[in-house]
């Protein structure tokens, strides 16, 4: 009895359950539609294209994994994830780093710490293409500020050509976007460093703490949920860097700061080469979701941190 | 072993005054409790102390030493918070070592100190967890713990219990009293709460508004306050204060005329009449009353029976502390007597007379 | 006309752009009568606009049948997304204006574009042009039959010299490629900046670079290579790098060409902060409003390489012109005002606007200002016209060979090395 009782209630169930799903679809349904009709089919589409030679006019010719095997064996589009990955470097040590120095540094009440604050911040509400053709005009070679401020204290020979070197351009487009940067940060790590307790640092101060051990003990620690995701900032917006290389340097000089956004562009855009700049796009989203994957991973991991 | 002067210690922020002309000292081995309502200062007085406020002017010193610029960590003080402060990306063990760690104390050493100190504050079990994953009376002892450790000239307590719930703010008071009796060290200790105050000072400094109103024992502040505001603040229920003027026999409540001696105001003065609950009593009969009241209110505690009656003069409720049970019900009217031994005069600004 | 749309320089920023300008094609009102003529360029404004404008309004008050619309589009918007929404439309504009070279044979390909034979082969059309217009190379041609009206012929690299610093240094425009090494040095040696190039973009150079090319590689070989038929790594491509890296150890080049922008380095230019300035004739344009007014120029192409080489006196230049829309509802009144605009009045009108006609007697006829008229003088003297790669061949041949020649300006590679760096690179292209 008690057997056939629960097959029975077990058999309503599963039907039961089947009704809800179809219910619950008409519910889901509208979301899907919209779900396929801007994200599931633009994909597809994208797969498909990025396996056909197609100007973006013509009509697309088929070719398999011919860009693909292209992309592997395009040397520049190769070294452009190499320097996206130093300039990813730099913007942790200009962008978060500096952000957080500068956070930790005005964080304070005392009067015109918040005009510092701002002004600190203030280039972030800059266009960056204007940040980008401003800071041309700081590095340049003849009419520069930084050069002519060289020659004014007798270092003439240290003027360089900034944006002209292999060896300065991607350091000088990092520079950039730290100053651009930096005090989105710093406001990001500013709101979290207030929720930190005051005593906490008292405790600290009068077991003979200094600012340094408190830095490392307690602020980074504290810190750290809001450092992933500035670091999440960081390497995905890095990945997606494409004003500040354009407006700045143009993947030059000799595709030094050739990033995969610039060649993209290149590629889709200037040489007419739609399916191959497609094909690449779809390396790179590929290289973003892998990253991404392997970061939630390690993110879900910490703690959320309770006071 | 540390004795700790304040000598006209003042504390501004800004042009705001916190603080005035404070001077006062606290014996070493003394449990010192400042207590007062909030914004009186107590707390920064504290902070002071533990080098975590500057001294805008007087001095401060300890053992003798003037310590107004004495770095923190050098005055060998520790400081429990009400907000325990403890590091949450810690483990308790690394809560209650990180200042032995800091001092260089050996890793095998501080395990040691760690293992023995929880072991006095039953914390042995969980040394490996975080603050998260305590209570808030276990995070208190972690917390007090970590001052042990510390094993300072003075421990500081600021307002350590206000975060605990009734039951745990008695138990830990009472750590609190035999961490007292096993260090005999002096502690300074803050709170708004007059009863913290009462049980574990030996002397208490009554603050108000930045100014010192009374230093005394417990006791001596009960029986003898020295105004309106430490009468009003210490003991509960609270003292009752009745409008009152002075008369050749003694003095008058409204019509009722009562005999007392050296009052110390001139005749026909207006004065304030203080007596505790416990000095006023239901008389056996209406002859015997000092004046008649109706019962608005009673409290039945179980020992003693709280009793809330017409003042003859209007104004606050009077509170009677009626020993037993009894079966006094609101609205009756009963004859009340007071006991002319315990009664306290206060002239108009509020400072006792004689 | 639209002098910095070279095919390098276009970008697309505005994806969005596209399906606005669907919107606004497929919205377009439909008349009965009189039949109207659309027309979609990018002149948003200036002495060129003006001149069409009027020229427009005289055809419709000779024409009143016929009513002519002007689409209008920003240059880069035009180039990456306005021009070929139109023509993917279901209506597309009867007359659309397109580059000489690819995009044109392109069009011819996917029946965006008319077959023109008829109507330039009637009454003498055809022949009222200069004859180099419809030669195989310069990209109006696609099998042989004409696709586009060509309306302007642009220079695209040369050598702009500063008067007064060429008068200091007592320095005259070479004859010849050892006078122009000369006149190098002896800049360099005066401490001044013999040439100011912005190649961030490649193609300043590039162009340049390509055309002392064709005047030393054999015009097949030439073609060739950048079929990617043949090879870069020959010792006549070897020879013209190498003349590109004369001038670098002559001192020749600007410090920082490697990242400069086009558009600065044509301000350093005006700033009398460099002698010479190797760009295409849109400079005369862009002096009158960015140079001080006595600012003194002038120019002179390429000098001699190679006596003996076919292509020894060639302009290197480009064709724009007005294409129809088989598909259209009105191309044979397309033709008609086609027909209006490039007869030579008219041409002469549009020449004194600061457009290069390539309609016969036009350039001659047209009152022109000292530097239109040595521009024109130039490609009246000029053996042979010879397209720029970037508008001929596949762009992305056409940009590694620009990289190529940026190497070895900037002494990062041989001439030797930078071409085995590009055959390597151009081993992954089809």
């Amino acid at each position: 009895m008690t057997r056939g009782a629960l097959r029975v209630s077990n058999s309503t169930g599963a039907t039961g359950a089947i009704r809800a799903g179809a219910t619950g679809l008409i519910f889901v349904a509208p979301a899907l539609v919209l779900y396929a009709a801007f994200v599931l089919w633009p994909l597809a589409s994208s797969v498909y294209y990025s396996m056909t030679d197609w100007d973006g006019i013509s009509q697309a010719r088929w070719i398999g994994f011919a860009n693909f095997e292209r992309a592997f064996a395009d040397k520049i589009h190769l070294a452009s994830y190499l320097h996206v990955t130093l300039y990813i470097l730099g913007t942790l040590v200009f962008e978060v780093s500096f952000g957080l120095f500068m956070a930790v540094l005005l964080n304070s009440d005392r009067p015109g710490f918040a005009l510092l604050r701002a002004l600190f911040f203030s280039p972030v509400v800059l266009s960056m293409s204007a940040a980008g053709v401003l800071w041309t005009f700081v590095f340049d070679y003849r009419t520069g500020i930084i050069n002519a401020s060289l020659k004014g204290i007798g270092l003439a020979d240290w003027a360089q050509p900034w944006l002209s070197q292999p060896t300065t351009a991607l350091l000088c487009v990092m520079l950039v976007s730290g100053w651009k940067f930096a005090g989105l940060y710093m406001i990001l790590f500013f709101a979290a460093l207030r929720r930190i307790p005051r005593h906490l640092y008292e405790a600290a101060r009068l077991e003979g703490a200094g600012p340094v051990w408190s830095f490392f003990n307690i602020t980074l620690p504290l810190l750290k949920q809001n450092v992933l995701v500035a670091v999440l900032l960081a390497v995905t917006g890095g990945f997606a860097g494409f004003d500040l290389f354009f407006t700045m340097t143009n993947g030059q000089p000799y595709n030094s700061t050739e990033v995969p956004a610039t060649w993209i562009m290149k590629q889709a855009f200037d040489n007419d080469q739609l399916g191959y700049g497609i094909a690449l796009t779809v390396i790179l989203t590929g290289v973003v979701c892998l990253i991404s994957l392997i970061y939630l991973r390690y993110a879900e991991r910490s703690h959320v941190v309770e006071y | 072993m540390a004795k700790i002067e304040f000598d006209r210690v003042y504390k501004n922020y800004g042009d705001t005054p916190v603080l005035h002309d404070v001077t006062l000292s606290i014996e070493s081995g003394e449990l010192c409790v400042f207590v007062g309502p909030s914004g009186c200062g107590k707390s920064t007085l504290l902070r002071m102390v533990a080098g975590l406020e500057t001294v805008s002017a007087g001095e401060i010193r300890l053992a003798g030493r003037r310590a107004n610029e004495l770095p923190p960590p050098e005055r060998n003080v520790a400081m429990v918070f009400q907000t325990y402060a403890l590091f949450p990306h810690m483990t308790v063990a690394q809560n209650m070592g990180f200042g032995l760690k800091i001092r260089g104390v050996p890793a095998a050493a501080r395990t040691a100190k760690i293992a023995d100190v929880a072991k006095a504050l039953q914390l042995d079990g969980l040394l490996d967890r975080r603050p998260a994953q305590l209570s808030g009376g276990q995070r208190q002892r972690v917390a007090i713990g970590r001052a042990m450790l510390r094993d300072p000239d003075v421990y500081m307590f600021d307002e350590p219990l206000s975060n605990l719930d009734a039951a745990l703010r008695i138990q830990t008071r009472l750590e609190i009293a035999r961490l007292h009796q096993m260090t005999r060290r002096s502690m300074v200790y803050v709170t708004h709460d007059q009863i913290e105050a009462m049980t574990l000072a030996d002397r208490i400094i009554v603050l108000n508004r930045g100014r010192v109103e009374q230093v005394g024992s417990p006791m001596e502040l009960y029986d003898h306050p020295a105004n309106i505001f430490v009468a009003g603040f210490i003991g509960s229920p609270k003292i009752n204060l009745l409008e009152a003027t002075v008369t050749e026999q003694g003095f008058a409540i409204g019509q009722v005329p009562l005999a007392a001696a050296g009052i110390g105001a001139r005749l026909g003065a207006k004065v304030t009449l203080g007596i505790r609950p416990e000095h006023l009593a239901i008389a056996r009969s209406e002859s015997e009353a000092t004046f008649v009241s109706d019962v608005a209110l009673v409290e039945r505690l179980g020992g003693e029976t709280l009793v809330y009656a017409q003042s003859p003069v209007g104004g606050d409720l009077l509170i009677l502390k009626v020993q037993g049970k009894t079966s006094l019900k609101p609205g009756e009217r009963i004859p009340v007597v007071i006991e002319p031994e315990h009664l306290h005069f206060f002239d108009a600004r509020g400072a006792r007379l004689s | 006309m639209l002098p910095r749309t070279h095919a390098l320089t276009r970008r697309a920023f505005s994806l969005l752009a596209l399906g606005a300008a669907a919107w606004g094609s497929a919205s377009l009102p439909t008349l009965a009568a009189p039949a109207e003529v659309r027309i979609t360029h990018s002149m948003t404004g200036g002495a060129q606009k003006e001149a069409f404008d009027a020229i427009v309004a005289a055809f419709e008050a000779a024409h009143p049948d016929i009513k002519i619309k002007q689409i209008v589009y920003d240059d880069d918007l035009y180039s990456d997304t306005g021009l070929i929404t139109q023509l993917k439309s279901s209506s597309p504009p009867e007359i659309y204006f397109q580059w000489a070279g690819a995009p044109t044979q392109r069009d011819a390909r996917e029946g965006f574009a008319m077959d023109l034979s008829e109507a330039l082969g009637a009454e003498g059309w055809k022949d009222s042009f200069i004859a180099p217009a419809f030669s195989q190379q310069m990209g109006v041609l696609n099998d042989g039959k004409p696709y586009l009206v060509p309306i302007t012929l642009d220079v695209t690299n040369v050598i702009w010299y500063n008067k007064q610093i060429f008068k200091e240094a007592g320095i005259a425009p070479p004859a010849n490629w050892a006078e122009l090494i000369d006149l190098t040095k002896k800049l360099a040696g005066k401490g001044e900046t013999p040439f100011v190039i912005g190649n961030q973009e490649l193609w300043p150079l590039g162009n340049w670079a390509s055309h002392i090319a064709s005047r030393v590689v054999p015009p097949a070989d030439y073609e060739a290579a950048f079929r990617l038929e043949k090879p870069f790594n020959t010792p006549d491509f070897e020879k013209a790098l190498n003349l590109v890296d004369e001038i670098r150890l002559a001192g020749g080049f600007n410090k920082d060409i490697a990242g400069l922008g086009a558009d600065p380095a044509m301000s350093t230019f005006f700033q009398g902060a460099a002698a010479m300035h190797p760009i295409g004739s849109w400079l005369v344009s862009s002096a009158a409003e960015l140079a001080e007014k006595d600012f003194d120029y002038d120019e002179f192409n390429t000098p001699l390489i190679d006596p003996a080489h076919p292509l020894k006196d060639s302009v290197i230049g480009t064709l724009t012109g007005f294409a129809v829309s088989p598909k259209s509802r009105n191309p044979q009144q397309a033709i008609t005002f086609l027909r209006f605009f490039t007869s030579p009045e008219n041409q002469v009108k549009w020449a004194e606007a600061g457009s290069f006609s390539p309609v016969k007697g036009a350039m001659e006829k047209a009152k022109l200002d000292p530097k239109t008229k040595a521009m024109a003088d130039l490609l009246n003297s000029a053996g042979s016209l010879v397209p720029p790669p970037d508008t001929t061949y596949p762009v992305e041949v056409a940009e590694a060979y620009y990289q190529a020649a940026a190497y070895v300006a900037g002494g990062e590679k041989s001439p030797k090395d930078a071409l085995v760096w590009l055959d390597d690179r151009v081993k992954t292209m089809k």
